[in-house]
């Protein structure tokens, strides 16, 4: 079966095509995590996070390709298997679940699939800390920053959006952005 | 310059909006000033930030609502409680509807006191230990799922699994002696008290409880219960309130129950077993 009509879909974020994948690995990812102590809460954070990686990965490499013997759906539950063990290590609402897995089996090529890298680069670091400053921004720093960054929108019409004067939303993005990356530097550095 | 300024200078860089003169310009700046370079490259990051971060939470909404558009052949369970039928009718057929409902009331009301008195005196009649069988009913095989997602061939008991594999199976098949000989295998020769083992001491204490080994079954139960954050606390308490009804400690079982009556599994279940046990005092 040809697997890079599907990667195609993935690419262009073809919706049918990911409720199609969704729904198909939505049973084996709950399998998998409530097997290992995990809840349905969990189930949704990890499958979500495992697609939204996948979908990243296609979309930043064209030349990417699935192994002749995986198939799209392997290779996403590769993801989502990396995304659950990763939790497991940094984050503490994991943590204080049951794991036979041990820590230096993480690192085993026997557990990680080789298409799957750990953030292990600057440039991906560095990518996943502006990530987690920006969602520590308040709602209006957030709205303004995207509209004016993200959806090329005018000051102005942000202003008539958000019911704020036009002066208002100048001073607002300014001070936000100058705010975002005060952060950004005095956590990179 | 104003760092208000610059900043709008930088935008403007990255965005293409300067003309040709404009950008050799700066880009001539760019040259000889550091700090505008510097600007300029953390502006660039934040920018791509940004639109990752939107971009993440676009591609996120749409899997929330894939989440809650299943497939035709997986319709969600509607959970949301009938609409009241909104009638415009004639006051002679909201009487008939009143009336309806009256006899339907009556009619469950009638129902209703009949099962309990049924109850009441099936449950009079019932000792401890009969009611705890009655409520004893073996848990659903989790091992079999545990043991097919894992795959992990470096498991220090991985070499166990052919045994463990062979007791589950025996379970689910209703062969209890088998079951119970193969997990006690299992366990007993386990290197590490991983996960895998200690979901074997729950399925075992449940196999003792079969068996008439009461105290081997409280052991067991008690142990896990001991167990901080297990995933399956409330049925190990469940079982555990079992074992204490059929060893006649009344005051332990009430113990259990009583943590689990808000319990959102075994809530239901507690309740109804405490209220039995009272009838049956």
């Amino acid at each position: 079966m040809n697997t890079q009509d599907p990667l195609t879909l993935i690419r262009n974020g073809d919706r049918a095509y990911f409720h199609k994948l969704y729904h198909m690995l939505e049973g084996s990812c709950r399998k998998y995590i409530l097997s290992r102590g995990g809840n349905q809460e969990m189930v949704d954070e990890i499958l979500h996070e495992g697609l939204y990686r996948f979908f990243v990965r296609v979309k930043e490499r064209e030349d990417f390709q699935i192994n002749s013997s995986s198939s799209v759906e392997g290779a996403i539950f590769g993801f989502i298997k990396m995304v659950w063990k990763q939790k497991c290590r940094s984050d503490s609402k994991y943590q204080k679940i049951h794991t036979d897995i041990h820590e230096q089996d993480w690192f085993s090529d026997q557990l990680v699939d080789e298409q799957v890298e750990h953030l292990d680069n600057e440039v991906e670091i560095k990518r996943v800390t502006v990530m987690n400053l920006i969602n520590e921004l308040g709602k209006d720093c957030k709205e303004v920053l995207i509209s004016f960054y993200v959806h090329k929108t005018s000051l102005q019409e942000i202003a008539i959006e958000l019911n704020f004067s036009y002066n208002y939303v100048k001073l607002k993005r300014f001070r936000c952005i100058t705010q975002l990356r005060s952060k950004y530097l005095k956590a990179a550095s | 310059m104003e760092d208000e300024v610059k900043i709008e200078m930088v935008d403007r860089y990255l965005r293409n909006e300067m003309d040709d003169d404009e950008r050799a310009s700066f880009e001539s700046m760019l040259n000889t000033d550091e700090e505008l370079t510097l600007l300029v490259d953390s502006q660039r990051r934040l920018i791509d930030g940004l639109v990752e971060f939107e971009a993440r939470r676009q591609f996120f909404d749409m899997l929330h609502d894939i989440k809650n558009d299943p497939p035709a052949d997986k319709p969600m369970i509607d959970y949301a409680p009938m609409a009241i039928e909104k009638s415009t009718s004639s006051s002679a057929g909201k009487e008939l509807r009143i009336r309806n409902l009256r006899r339907r009331l009556a009619y469950a009301a009638g129902v209703a006191i009949l099962v309990t008195s049924l109850l009441f005196i099936f449950y009079q009649n019932r000792s401890p230990g009969d009611l705890a069988n009655d409520y004893f009913v073996f848990h659903e095989d989790l091992i079999t799922d545990y043991l097919e997602a894992s795959g992990i061939a470096t498991d220090v008991n991985a070499e166990l699994y052919p045994i463990i594999q062979e007791g589950i199976k025996a379970y689910n098949q209703g062969e209890y002696e088998s079951a119970y000989a193969k997990i006690t295998e299992f366990i007993s020769s386990a290197a590490d008290q991983n996960y895998l083992v200690v979901l074997s001491h729950f399925y075992l204490a449940q196999l003792a409880y079969y068996r008439g080994e009461n105290d081997k079954a409280r052991e067991l139960l008690e142990s896990l219960n001991q167990e901080d954050d297990l995933p399956f606390s409330s049925e190990v308490k469940w079982y555990l309130s079992l074992v204490y009804l059929k060893d006649g400690n009344i005051g332990r079982t009430r113990t259990m129950l009583d943590i689990l009556k808000s319990d959102a599994i075994f809530g239901t279940k507690a309740n109804e077993l405490m209220e039995a046990i009272e009838d049956a005092q």
